[in-house]
């Protein structure tokens, strides 16, 4: 499957291979953990790691932007690595010349002091019947999304298999979004209550999997 | 009188007043450094090398009674603990003859206080390690600290030259030498294979006409083993490895000696063999102690010392107890488990009878029943004398790398001059230009600049040309992270009153929770909290609890080791029936029962099922690494002719290739399973798509500095600095597959890992042996212990998505 359809408090969230939920009624994208900058972080620091096109994450939320034409993007958080380097430079660019708007929930690594263009910096975004934070939120009346955790599962198979994959946690009270950005590493999570359920994303295909 | 005849009188007068004879290698080693000239003396521990090169060293200065300021000697050890006990007998040496000498430790241990009072004058004689040496070539100023040197001594070269920390032992030297011509280098190794190739390893290639002396003494220790079976060998395990349940049977030999020293092969064993022996012997409380190198050093100097002043009677202890130090009262020595090696073992029995001439006394004991093989082997290896090579590491950049920089932090270094003396480092004397260029954009641009962005900051090249690292903060870091030898993240384990008890690794702490109970340092605690890069933790008078562990290298058979063990069990058959005596017999008789053992000229190979999948065990006895690489090649051949996914595992007797479906073994071999062409291309497919190259590289980002662990001390950790290694080769491997740090982890998994040579004989061994394929209802005795490890790996042919959906399939 490329992506999932559900119907959450009445509200239409589909689930895409993209790492990405389009939610139909406020017509938004919604994505977590970009980590924009991040490897030119460590190579100003001195490590070596390649500078390889950050482009691709940038391509690939343009394509699913293609695909699903929201009105908004929201970021959960997270969207910048640390202070400003040039790697947000296209990102930036990317924001001032769109036609459409975008949110960023502020998350622990974002390290913004100054405005940017067209995009709207909140610490959260309460929106019936959903809050959007970059953390996940204790309190159970609210139904949360948010992103944070880079959740993971360990897939065991017999033969002792094992494959880790990135994936959606959906619980009653919550969604956690995977990590968007390449090079961000995982946490792997496990079931923890009933009627909880994972979407588990590989390179281009989504899989269910309940308790 | 000549200047020897000064120096020979001066030494026999003080060695005379021992009642010392100076032996003959000490003789040739004197007369040889009093004329400047290098080398390696090829010595045991105990037989007095120190002495046979420190007088002579040290003459010239005491020769013209000037007093002198200047560091005349730069001693280099492997470990901390041993540096202390050099000290030691340098300083008696010192006192005994009224020398005006200073001497120091510089290590990890050493104070702040007393690294600051070095910084401004160093002593006369230097006790130090190769990470500290390094660091002091990291500090401003070095080169002018050490243009007086005499001599620089490597001690323990046999314990360095196999592993990165040679390397960069090999790299600070040649820096040394280019600096200060006239130095001489001194190595002390215990005997190994190739000691002729240690020595020119150690000496590299700074003059040419004349490559150095060896000197070897003539000294042998004769060594006696005793291996401790339980009565009834049917008591025996069939696996594990700790062997626990004969605690018993060592406790007359601990009562019976006046001091022992208890060899594990993990400091988790370690952890668990105090706890049991003061559960079964409670008199022991006061006499006996741990030793363990995550143990804090002020707990280990102190079990130290107490083995020194016959304090302590018992110490169970890891490798961190296999060098030198000299405990001449110890008078037996336990070893749990297989030793894994001749060399090692040989050495550990040497810690007995620390004295020429006497014998050194070991006690086997094995923690399943197949290691009685390995302990009749044992016996056999050290009536030879032979042991292992040790193979030094070539062209490693990650070393490289991080000795570059440290010059550029310290005065910066000019990239012409520094390739010249690079080159002279057996380790580097093959590096090309190509390489050196790429090591210098490395540290200058990060290698590879794609975008125009790039921010790359490390090493600056400045206007004259000198490659100089700047930032205070990159400086910082670098220090920080000098060393090769790489562990898991470490965590402080400090008491709630603040004392400091050791560390232990990030992963095993990440599994506990606040309030849970755990064993170390033979006592349990209960965590309290956990904080920054701190554990603190209370006493506990919990009676069970987790046992500590560390992910430390697991280690396999030496090839020599393998060929006993091959000699040993091809005879099992035969001496069934001609030794009705022989404690293997019941094995013998289970393992035949079950299934068969293999003679000189076949191959055994086990299939059956359990509730995990089928079972399919080959038994090659060549040693964890070469079934590591064997059971990938053969896992990867077999995947080619159907789609199919394995977990693999693996031990020193054989591997198995676990799976979902029945494996017609029939119908395998008619593949050409065996064949050693292709084996090249065969393994670097398989490889890539396992976790050998990825682990290797582990430790090349660190050392080379793409992983940051971290400053000590600082609350918040450099968190946004951080990754993980498996991240980092990912990226490298999509995006760039020709960097040399990448390639690298290819190459060691290759070379040091998979044996490339060895691999290629083992195949042609089993090629030209029977096969005898075994199909049983249950698994055998010697299946038992590779079926139960849970250190596994995969490989697969099947398509990603399709093997998601099978185990979807299975899992609802």
């Amino acid at each position: 499957m490329k992506n999932i359809k559900k119907i959450i408090h009445d509200q239409t969230l589909t689930f895409d291979f993209r790492k990405v939920v389009f939610w139909k009624e406020t017509s938004s994208l919604v994505l977590s953990d970009v980590h924009v900058g991040k490897i030119t972080h460590f190579r100003k620091n001195g490590i070596s790691i390649p500078s390889f096109p950050s482009t691709n994450n940038l391509n690939i939320l343009k394509s699913a932007i293609e695909d699903y034409n929201p009105k908004q993007v929201v970021f959960l958080g997270d969207l910048f690595h640390s202070d400003y380097n040039l790697e947000w430079e296209e990102w930036l660019t990317f924001f001032k010349t769109s036609k459409i708007t975008f949110k960023l929930i502020i998350g622990n690594h974002d390290s913004v002091n100054f405005k940017i263009k067209n995009l709207d910096i909140l610490k959260y975004w309460n929106i019936s019947p959903f809050y959007f934070s970059h953390y996940p939120v204790e309190e159970t009346k609210i139904f949360n999304l948010c992103g944070h955790i880079h959740p993971s599962f360990l897939l065991k198979g017999k033969g002792k298999q094992k494959i880790k994959l990135p994936c959606f946690y959906i619980s009653k009270k919550n969604i956690i979004f995977p990590s968007f950005g390449e090079f961000t590493g995982t946490h792997n999570l496990k079931l923890e209550n009933n009627g909880d359920e994972f979407i588990l994303i590989s390179k281009n295909e989504l899989f269910c999997l309940d308790s | 009188m000549s200047d020897y005849s000064n120096f020979k009188n001066w030494i026999l007068n003080w060695m005379d007043s021992k009642d010392w004879k100076p032996q003959k290698f000490q003789s040739e080693a004197w007369k040889e450094v009093l004329k400047g000239q290098s080398g390696l003396i090829n010595a045991p521990t105990g037989s007095g090398k120190t002495l046979s090169l420190l007088p002579a060293i040290l003459w010239p200065t005491i020769n013209h009674s000037k007093k002198t300021n200047h560091l005349i000697c730069l001693w280099i050890t492997p470990l901390r603990s041993l540096s202390q006990q050099i000290k030691i007998s340098i300083e008696e040496f010192l006192t005994d003859n009224n020398l005006n000498l200073s001497v120091g430790v510089r290590n990890g241990d050493t104070s702040a206080k007393e690294r600051n009072k070095q910084r401004n004058k160093l002593p006369n004689i230097l006790v130090t390690t190769p990470e500290s040496l390094q660091l002091i070539i990291s500090s401003k100023d070095w080169k002018n600290k050490f243009s007086f040197i005499n001599a620089v001594v490597v001690d323990e070269w046999h314990e360095l030259i196999g592993s990165k920390r040679g390397v960069q032992v090999e790299l600070c030297l040649a820096a040394i030498r280019h600096f200060n011509t006239s130095t001489s280098i001194w190595g002390i190794s215990a005997t190994i294979g190739n000691i002729e190739q240690a020595k020119d390893v150690l000496l590299g290639n700074f003059k040419s006409e004349n490559n150095g002396v060896l000197i070897k003494s003539n000294i042998k220790k004769r060594i006696q083993v005793k291996s401790i079976a339980p009565n009834e060998i049917k008591q025996m395990p069939w696996r594990g490895h700790l062997g626990i349940n004969l605690t018993t049977e060592l406790i007359p030999i601990l009562k019976k000696s006046k001091s022992t020293l208890i060899f594990t092969n993990t400091r988790s064993q370690c952890e668990l063999w105090y706890q049991k022996l003061l559960e079964k012997m409670p008199e022991l409380a006061g006499d006996m102690a741990m030793h363990h190198g995550s143990i804090d050093r002020n707990i280990r100097l102190w079990v130290e010392n107490a083995v020194r002043n016959e304090k302590i009677k018992v110490v169970v202890c890891t490798s961190s107890l296999d060098l030198g130090v000299d405990f001449h009262p110890v008078e037996s020595i336990v070893q749990i488990g297989g030793p894994k090696g001749v060399a090692r073992f040989i050495q550990r029995a040497g810690r007995s009878g620390h004295r020429p001439k006497e014998v050194s006394k070991i006690y086997f004991l094995p923690t399943h029943a197949i290691e009685l093989i390995e302990a009749a082997a044992l016996n056999k290896a050290v009536k030879k004398d032979f042991v292992e090579q040790r193979n030094p590491y070539l062209l490693s950049f990650d070393v490289l790398i991080q000795f570059l920089v440290s010059l550029a932090v310290s005065d910066g270094f000019y990239p012409k001059q520094t390739l010249k003396f690079i080159k002279k480092t057996y380790a580097f004397s093959t590096i090309n230009n190509d390489e050196w260029e790429w090591v210098l954009r490395n540290i200058t641009v990060g290698s590879q600049s794609l975008q125009a962005y790039d921010e790359y900051k490390r090493v600056d090249i400045l206007e004259n040309g000198l490659f100089k690292v700047n930032s205070r903060k990159t400086a910082m870091r670098h220090r920080v992270q000098i060393g090769t030898i790489v562990s898991d993240a470490l965590l402080q384990l400090k008491s709630i009153n603040g004392r400091r008890l050791g560390k232990i690794e990030e992963w095993f702490v990440s599994k506990l929770s606040k309030g849970e109970v755990f064993l170390f340092g033979g006592q349990y605690y209960k965590i309290f909290q956990m904080k920054n890069m701190e554990v603190i933790v209370k006493k506990s008078k919990a009676k069970k609890g987790k046992i500590v562990s560390w992910m430390g290298g697991r280690m396999g058979f030496s090839s020599y080791m393998s060929e006993l063990l091959r000699a040993e069990l091809y005879d099992l058959n035969k001496s069934l029936l001609s030794n009705p005596e022989n404690p293997l017999n019941y094995l013998t008789k289970k393992q035949l029962e079950f299934s068969a053992i293999p003679n000189s000229d076949e191959f055994l190979i086990e299939s059956f099922k359990t509730k995990d999948g089928f079972h399919t065990i080959f038994y090659p006895f060549e040693g964890r690494f070469i079934h590591e690489a064997l059971s990938h090649l053969i896992a990867y051949r077999i995947s080619l002719l159907n789609p199919i996914t394995f977990s693999l595992a693996y031990n020193d007797y054989g591997f198995e290739l676990l799976s979902n479906e029945f494996l017609d073994i029939q119908d395998i071999l008619d593949n050409n399973l065996w064949d050693d062409s292709h084996l090249f291309q065969d393994l670097n497919d398989s490889i890539n798509t396992s976790e050998m190259a990825r682990r290797k590289f582990r430790d090349i980002a660190v050392i080379s500095g793409l992983v940051f662990t971290g400053m000590p001390n600082k609350r918040k950790g450099n968190r946004d600095l951080q990754s993980g290694s498996q991240l980092l080769f990912d990226v490298f491997r999509d995006y760039e597959p020709d960097n040399l740090l990448y390639k690298q982890s290819i190459n060691e998994t290759f070379e040091y890992q998979l044996e490339e040579g060895r691999l290629r004989e083992a195949l042609k061994r089993i090629k030209s042996q029977k096969l005898i394929w075994k199909q049983i209802p249950n698994p055998s005795p010697f299946s038992f212990p590779i079926i139960t490890d849970r250190m596994r790996e995969n490989l697969s042919s099947e398509k990603f998505e399709d093997r998601i959906k099978k185990m979807l399939e299975e899992y609802q």
